[in-house]
């Protein structure tokens, strides 16, 4: 048997052993963390957090803790760790979709507008859902749909937009798209200001609060809705694997492929609208994981969208709820915004990626 | 059979590129398309092989519109050699070449595998497959790309119907490269019948294993026909403006030797 496989299959389940070995680390890592999320805290050190997950897995459950405890970990730390789990996955796997479909790793929803799309959306809602009627009801009535709604139709509108003015020719055209991205991003910076001096004060502290991202006040309602759309649009995202691939020599020789290039453009943002737009409403603007996640893949895993896009989804979870800890744990009782925790830890970390490799070209 | 009938190609800022251009190539023959830089011989090419569409006209191939084909059809019908496929992220050859069995079946089976082991060894590519694409030299990566053409188009077998599209795919690679492709493809001719477009500069091989030439102007088909119509001392002089020398090669088809 072994003898007939062809040399291209063997090879091929080679690459896929490597990968399935890899997402099994990653894996296990993931559970490890989504432990000492919950475990870790101001009250409890991060030796009794492990003792504690210890516990958890041979036991089934603490062995004291109850009552208040109990409610602690799991109304408020366990949503909070789900919450940034999906946050993560989702940002990581758009990331790495947008990626490949530029053709260049600088791409991300923040770059082409999806995230400043979303922050307008959220914005508009906070100031103006008071003042006209017919929003009013929707917010009382949807209380949970409503401003990632409006998160999504602004990220559509702003990433369309961005793709709409990189078009040459009938091609995306990625010098105009990275200067199209720019300015789209800060037409919406200065547009959001323009908003927020409309503001009243209780209006104000929301608006900064949310808009600096924060895991905080999450519940299972969120979870189970956000994680709803992250885990459909994160799969119907790597079910575009080969047409992905194929864009990645280019979209003249993914038409000669046979691919319906313009289906996948199309699909592609949306669905990262659908999936960033919901998650920028809850979480706020937090950067970085989708460009620094599926870089770090990219270099060890090598391109294959397929491998890239599953593996993301775990990586970017488990960075983000790392970063929350980092966050709640550094400067306790207060904690950080994890935006800048991302930033912070992601930036130097990103910088000697790119040295390293600068040196491997040469 | 591939048709255009009265093609003509206008950018969107409404330059025309090519003007009522109208050709026929039988199944199984290798036709060349010839003529100076921005003649409007690679747009001839991209609606031929549809990726661009004709501002009017129409291309057939077989007696059916290309426009009727979806992109899968199309895809297993032909493929194209394109002069030169960047990659900005670190593909392997392997990935490649799977590539080239996208638009036969969503999974790839043993049957696939074995197509891809074919084209790999006719090429010579066993040595380097898990090799990063674009760590390769100019000529290796043609290769590659050569073969994911092939990957693309098999199986095939006797008067296959299926059409390879080469778009100046030899520039600036090495002689052996250069050999090796162009053996392969006339052998996949002489086998299968398989029938070749060809955007070439080296009219010498044109001339020796072409069936038809097209020779384009200012994106108007000025000349067609055998190479022995269209390679004469005039034609040249008054359409390169090089002065040759012929001399007759194999079966007698014009040789030319530029002074």
């Amino acid at each position: 048997m072994s003898a007939q496989q062809p040399l291209s299959q063997k090879l091929h389940l080679q690459q896929e052993t490597r990968f399935l070995v890899t997402l099994i680390v990653l894996g296990l890592l993931l559970i490890f963390c989504t432990f000492l999320g919950t475990l870790w805290g101001p009250a409890t050190s991060f030796f009794q957090a492990l003792q504690s997950s210890y516990q958890v897995f041979t036991q089934g459950q603490l062995a004291q803790g109850e009552g208040i405890i109990n409610d602690l970990i799991y109304q408020i730390r366990l949503p909070r760790v789900f919450l940034g789990l999906i946050a993560g996955a989702g940002f990581a796997v758009s990331g790495g979709a947008l990626q490949v479909l530029f053709n260049n790793p600088l791409a991300d929803s923040g770059l082409i507008g999806i995230n400043s799309g979303a922050m307008l959306g959220v914005i508009f809602g906070i100031l103006f859902a008071k003042v006209f009627g017919p929003l009013n009801t929707l917010m009382i009535d949807f209380p949970h749909l409503f401003l990632p709604f409006l998160a999504f139709l602004g990220a559509c509108l702003l990433g369309g937009l961005v793709y709409r003015l990189s078009l040459n020719n009938g091609r995306i055209n990625v010098a105009i798209m990275l200067l199209a991205g720019v300015a789209v991003n800060a037409f919406a910076g200065a547009f959001s200001g323009l908003m927020i001096t409309t503001a009243n004060d209780e209006q104000l502290r929301t608006i900064t609060f949310w808009s600096m991202g924060s895991l905080n006040g999450a519940d299972w309602k969120i979870v189970t809705f956000l994680g709803g759309i992250v885990i459909v649009g994160s799969i119907a995202l790597i079910r575009l694997h080969k047409e992905l691939d194929a864009m990645a020599l280019g979209e003249r020789e993914a038409l000669y492929l046979g691919v319906n290039t313009d289906s996948v453009k199309k699909r592609v943002l949306i669905l990262s609208a659908l999936i960033c737009g919901p998650i920028v409403s809850y979480v706020g603007l937090i950067g970085f994981v989708g460009l620094v996640v599926p870089h770090i893949l990219r270099l060890f895993l090598g391109p294959k969208t397929k491998q890239l896009l599953i593996s993301s989804f775990v990586l970017g979870s488990i960075f983000l709820i790392l970063s929350d800890v980092f966050a709640k744990n550094v400067i306790t009782p207060s904690e950080l915004p994890i935006g800048i925790v991302t930033a912070l830890v992601g930036t130097p970390f990103f910088t000697y990626l790119l040295l390293k490799q600068k040196r491997r070209v040469g | 059979m591939i048709l255009g009938e009265n093609l003509t190609f206008q950018t969107s800022s409404g330059k025309e590129i090519l003007s009522n251009v109208s050709l026929s190539i039988d199944s199984g023959t290798m036709a060349g398309i010839i003529g100076k830089n921005g003649a409007g011989k690679s747009t001839l090419i991209k609606l031929l092989a549809g990726l661009d569409q004709p501002s009017q006209g129409e291309v057939k191939i077989d007696d059916r519109e290309l426009e009727d084909f979806s992109e899968r059809e199309l895809a297993v019908k032909r493929s194209v050699l394109s002069q030169e496929v960047p990659v900005s992220f670190g593909l392997s050859v392997l990935d490649i070449l799977l590539m080239g069995r996208y638009p036969h079946a969503r999974r790839v089976t043993t049957e696939d595998y074995k197509k891809v082991d074919f084209v790999i060894e006719s090429l010579d590519l066993g040595g380097g497959l898990k090799t990063s694409y674009p760590s390769l030299s100019g000529g290796e990566r043609q290769k590659v790309q050569f073969g994911r053409a092939l990957c693309q188009l098999l199986p095939l077998e006797k008067d296959c119907r299926k059409v390879l599209f080469l778009d100046e795919p030899l520039a600036a690679l090495d002689l052996s490269v250069q050999q090796l492709i162009l053996r392969r493809i006339r052998s996949f001719v002489d086998d299968y019948g398989l029938t070749v477009v060809f955007v070439l500069h080296d009219l010498n091989y044109i001339s020796r294993h072409c069936d038809k030439v097209f020779l384009l102007e200012k994106g108007q088909c000025m000349l067609h026909g055998s190479p022995k119509d269209v390679f004469t001392v005039d034609h040249l002089y008054r359409y390169f403006d090089v002065n040759v020398q012929l001399i007759k090669g194999a079966e007698n088809r014009p040789h030319m030797i530029f002074n």
